[in-house]
């Protein structure tokens, strides 16, 4: 008999507590803002506070999300695919806008943008070209990343080289690594990820090569994207500059290892910077960065990256969520996130900041770089094109199969794409 | 027949070394200074020893609030799941009736469906119904999921206890749940506690349904929780491996807890009744 | 007359008990695998505005059967799944066996053998990638120690190392799942029945062979059942090991779906790939029940 009371007992107990989480939502404007979590959520929340102080009648609540941008995008579909007006305003990664945009799943900016006074003409020039689909401001330019060549200054120095501006360049980085005894030259990103689309097209593109030419061709099958993939690959294989365990790195492998002091030079984002000059580093004080190296036709060309700021089709109070937004991009507010999180601004003149300056003693170099990066190809297919890429890419990094198979058929596929689902969204 | 036995033995030894060691470097590798966790040879014991790792992720990340998502949500499924799910195991294997396969049939093609084209409906319904950040949203799915197995195997489970037992109870004058509880459920003890665990632990592991139905903090539970330690970039490796370390106690220790219950086995005495 | 009375109150019991797991999982599953159904049929890519949402018949299916990406992901998901369950499968077994039978054994020893299981999919491949990582993991290190290569230390950069990998991770933390399963199913077996086989005379393999295996079918098949049906969907391995590569080398069928449904939004050739998933894993769960389900069939009286 006890041990039925108990059963039961329990049942019903578990059922209760079943019922409980939800909460009735409070009174007033109510606003949900997206973001990672960690230190971003922290600071987050503080400038929420100021916002609240200015606008006592619009409460904000932040939502974390992954940072990790595929299980983002995984939430973000979920929820828009069902319309929820949960979120906002979104922190988008800027490949996304286009699709999100041709979805209709976020509101058209032009005409609060032109209200508000905002100079458009301020964004860095990819940054900008990131948040317009079909001529339309989908979205606003929140934070910059690009990608740069970190190198060991001490060792460049120590061996009177001159520093790596061109492909050529790199075969020098094999007898620097033995000389000194580093297990690794060059690391860069080639694990079978958006990553490596990033520094693939970044080969070709510093080699002069494009993706789709001006006029919206595809025109991946040329001789120069053929030399810049070949450079790639015969890195780990013919020249032995890079081990293939770049075949299998992200950004923090890159990172780690870089950071240890096992490698001469590292394609990486700017996060990297602050963290490898930290007193935990190795190499505090011993590395610089550059632009990336760049091939005898091109010039050199980062591949753009960052996000963005949108607002959801589906919220309940669009223009609460406007101010929301100019509130964050503001200059003041972009200024403070890039000293307190290193997310980098959106706008080309804060970069003469003598605050931020001060900083990141690195940041016209930044400049310079996010100046000329290119962003990857801005077409609601994106998502297609960077799988057969990924996959095609990989396979040459590994040889399975060679450079020009992998351009050719690369062409093809995304060709057979285009067609099938082109008028729908080709660049 | 001696010598089988030392095999056997030196057998066990090795697969409980291989079972448990990536587990052990996981739980040495937690307690290493950044520094010290990305070595090319890495070196076997933390030098120095730091707590750093779980002082971050208690501390900064409040992961004790996770932990104790998982263990509501896994737990209360596993109680409404081993309730409902050998009530029913206990109709379709003793009690005849028309429908039996189908049904069987039917409970076992809803796991069979890949979850991922599962989530988005899941999440209209749940929107619907205001479910969304409660604790039901990840109940509800669980238990759909967790049943078809609690219920094949109880219902297998539940064929094999020989039914003279309930046979003589039903002469004694003991109605149809009487029976089950008296009789059946005790000696299926094993099959019930078993299927506790493997339900416990389904929702103690479960990914991609959190991610989608939980959306704010306070609800979390703990594989999203470790997926979210990562920023835009960086990958915070130690808290990870010593946040996955941390996740491994409450289930070891519910298993240890139970595991006499699961190998408890029957004796002579009680089939021959 | 009376049993006829009999029946028909069993019967009602028979459904009274079956209610309330049948209800929920009714309410929860009906809707969203009904609808998977119908979309699998509706052309609904949402980011491609241009394209004509509807009705599109069986026109997903013959992209799917046709196409090379998906036999190629169909074979990999096949030998994943037929290895993996297999080697969980036979390590189960020895592991029940040693648990049942060797008093040797104490709590502790069997909690750390179903550890592995504690830990999340998602978290123990983590676990493994750092274990395999070229720079930092313990495991090339130990294969430089043996003299391998360079290049064969980077396990994930060549497809069948890549896949050794995957599938090491997976027996790893999925074989105590067997072994519970398999353990469970070694209880309810009689040990008079061993002694009684004893007194005739039969060899240890033989009682084995004569007695456990046999009795131990209804369990095996449904761990079999549910086991195979997760190896067929596997997602969480592969995302984190090798994101599909080197190449596609380690795609399967649900990280296609995957990258379908939520990287593309092609949402009904998404619904199509799952139902074929589905279809798959119903062919060897009918498999197992036509070779091993006989005893499951039946009525509760034997």
């Amino acid at each position: 008999m006890r041990l039925a009371l108990t059963w039961w007992g329990c049942l019903w107990l578990a059922l209760a507590v079943a019922g409980c989480g939800a909460t009735p939502p409070p009174p007033g404007v109510s606003l949900v803002l997206a973001g990672g979590s960690g230190p971003e959520e922290a600071f987050a929340q503080e400038q929420l506070r100021e916002f609240h102080r200015l606008h006592p009648d619009i409460r904000v609540t932040y939502q974390a999300t992954p940072s990790s941008a595929s299980e983002r995008h995984t939430l973000y579909v979920t929820w828009l695919s069902s319309q929820a007006p949960d979120i906002d305003v979104l922190n988008l990664d800027v490949i996304w806008v286009p699709e999100f945009a041709a979805a209709g799943w976020l509101v058209p900016l032009d005409r609060q943008a032109a209200a508000a006074g905002i100079s458009l003409d301020d964004f860095l020039p990819a940054g900008l070209a990131c948040s317009l689909y079909q001529g339309k401001l989908y979205a606003l330019p929140w934070f910059v990343d690009a990608g740069l060549l970190y190198y060991r200054r001490d060792i460049y120095a120590a061996a009177g080289a001159p520093l790596p501006h061109t492909f050529a360049d790199l075969l020098r980085v094999r007898s620097l690594k033995e000389k000194f005894g580093l297990p690794y030259g060059f690391l860069f990103q080639g694990q079978t990820y958006e990553g490596l689309v990033c520094v693939a097209l970044e080969f070709i593109w510093s080699n002069g090569g494009r993706v789709f030419d001006d006029s919206g061709r595809l025109v991946l099958d040329q001789p120069r994207n053929l030399e810049a993939l070949k450079t790639m690959v015969n890195l780990i294989y013919r020249d032995r500059v890079s081990p293939l365990a770049v075949a299998t790195f992200q950004e923090e492998d890159c990172r780690h290892a870089f950071e240890q002091g096992y490698a001469v030079l590292m394609r990486n984002w700017p996060y990297a910077y602050p963290l490898l000059s930290q007193p935990a580093s190795r190499v505090q004080g011993k590395f610089g960065v550059l632009p990336l190296v760049h091939g005898p036709d091109g010039q050199p060309t980062s591949c753009f990256g960052g996000g963005c700021l949108g607002i959801n089709t589906f919220s309940r109070h669009p223009a609460a969520a406007w101010t929301l937004v100019r509130f964050l991009m503001s200059r003041k507010n972009l200024k403070r996130r890039a000293k307190a999180l290193g997310m980098l601004p959106p706008l080309a003149s804060l970069y003469d900041d003598p605050d931020l300056q001060a900083q990141f003693p690195y940041l016209q170099r930044l400049k310079n770089v996010f100046s000329q990066a290119r962003p990857r190809p801005i077409t609601p297919l994106y998502s297609f094109i960077s799988d057969i890429l990924q996959v095609h890419f990989s396979r040459a990094l590994t040889r399975q199969e060679t450079p020009q198979e992998a351009l050719q058929k690369s062409q093809t596929e995304i060709a057979g794409v285009l067609q099938r689902f082109g008028r729908a969204g080709a660049p | 027949m001696r010598r089988s036995g030392v095999l056997v033995y030196i057998a066990t030894i090795a697969f409980i070394l291989l079972s448990f060691f990536p587990f052990f470097w996981t739980l040495l590798s937690s307690f290493k200074p950044a520094s010290q966790l990305f070595q090319i040879n890495p070196a076997f014991w933390p030098q120095p020893f730091t707590w750093e790792n779980y002082r971050a992720i208690f501390l900064e990340r409040r992961f004790y609030l996770n932990i104790i998502n998982s263990i509501v949500v896994a737990g209360v499924t596993t109680c409404i799941c081993v309730a409902l799910g050998s009530l029913a195991a206990y109709g379709l294997a003793r009690l005849a009736f028309r429908g039996k396969t189908l049904i069987l049939g039917f409970i076992l093609v809803v796991s069979l469906f890949p979850p991922i084209a599962i989530v988005s409906p899941l999440f209209l319904m749940f929107e619907k119904a205001r479910l969304i950040n409660t604790y039901l949203a990840l109940i509800l799915p669980y238990l759909t999921f967790a049943l078809p197995l609690t219920v094949w195997l109880l219902t297998a489970f539940f064929r094999q206890i020989p039914f003279e037992l309930e046979e003589a109870a039903h002469m004694d004058g003991a109605g149809t749940l009487r029976t089950f509880w008296e009789v059946t459920l005790p000696l299926a003890a094993p099959g019930i506690f078993t299927t506790a665990i493997l339900t416990f632990i389904y929702c103690w592991n479960e990914f991609l349904f959190a991610l989608a139905f939980t959306t704010n903090d306070a609800s979390r539970t703990i594989p999203v929780a470790i997926v979210m330690f990562s920023g835009y970039h960086t990958v915070p490796w130690g808290q990870i491996l010593a946040a996955v370390t941390v996740v491994t106690v409450p289930v070891a220790g519910l298993v240890l807890l139970l595991q006499r219950r699961i190998i408890s086995g029957l004796t002579a005495g009680a089939v021959k009744g | 007359m009376k049993r006829a009375v009999l029946l028909s109150r069993e019967a009602r019991w028979g459904y009274l008990l079956l209610a309330p797991a049948l209800l929920v999982i009714a309410l929860v599953a009906l809707y969203p695998l009904g609808y998977t159904l119908w979309l699998s049929f509706q052309q609904k890519i949402i980011k491609l505005p241009g394209l004509k949402p509807g009705w599109v018949g069986l026109a997903h299916y013959r992209e799917l059967l046709t196409g090379a990406r998906f036999w190629l992901a169909l074979v990999n998901t096949v030998m994943f799944t037929v290895i993996s369950v297999g080697l969980e499968l036979l390590l189960g077994l020895l592991a029940a066996l040693a648990i049942h039978r060797a008093r040797i054994l104490t709590g502790l020893t069997r909690a750390a053998v179903l550890l592995p299981w504690a830990i999340p999919t998602v978290l123990a491949a983590v676990m493994w990638l750092f274990l395999v990582n070229p720079a930092f993991g313990l495991i090339p290190m130990g294969l430089r120690f043996l003299g391998v290569s360079e290049s064969s230390q980077v396990l994930l950069a060549h497809p069948l190392s890549a896949w050794a990998v995957i599938i090491a991770t997976d027996v790893w933390k999925n074989t105590p799942f067997m072994t519970l399963m398999l353990l469970a199913g070694l209880q309810v077996i009689p040990t008079d029945l061993y002694e009684a086989a004893a007194m005739d005379g039969a060899s240890r393999w033989q009682a084995f062979r004569r007695i456990t295996l046999p009795l131990l079918v209804p369990a095996t098949l449904v761990a079999l059942i549910f086991r195979t049906a997760q190896a067929f969907m596997v997602f969480g391995q592969i995302y984190t090991l090798t994101g599909g590569g080197p190449g596609n080398a380690t795609e399967t069928l649900a990280f296609l779906n995957y990258q379908a449904i939520l990287n593309d939004m092609r949402f009904g050739y998404g619904a199509a790939l799952s139902v074929l998933i589905f279809l798959g894993s119903l062919a060897f769960a009918l498999l197992y029940l036509a070779t091993m389900g006989s005893q499951l069939k039946e009525g509760g009286r034997s």
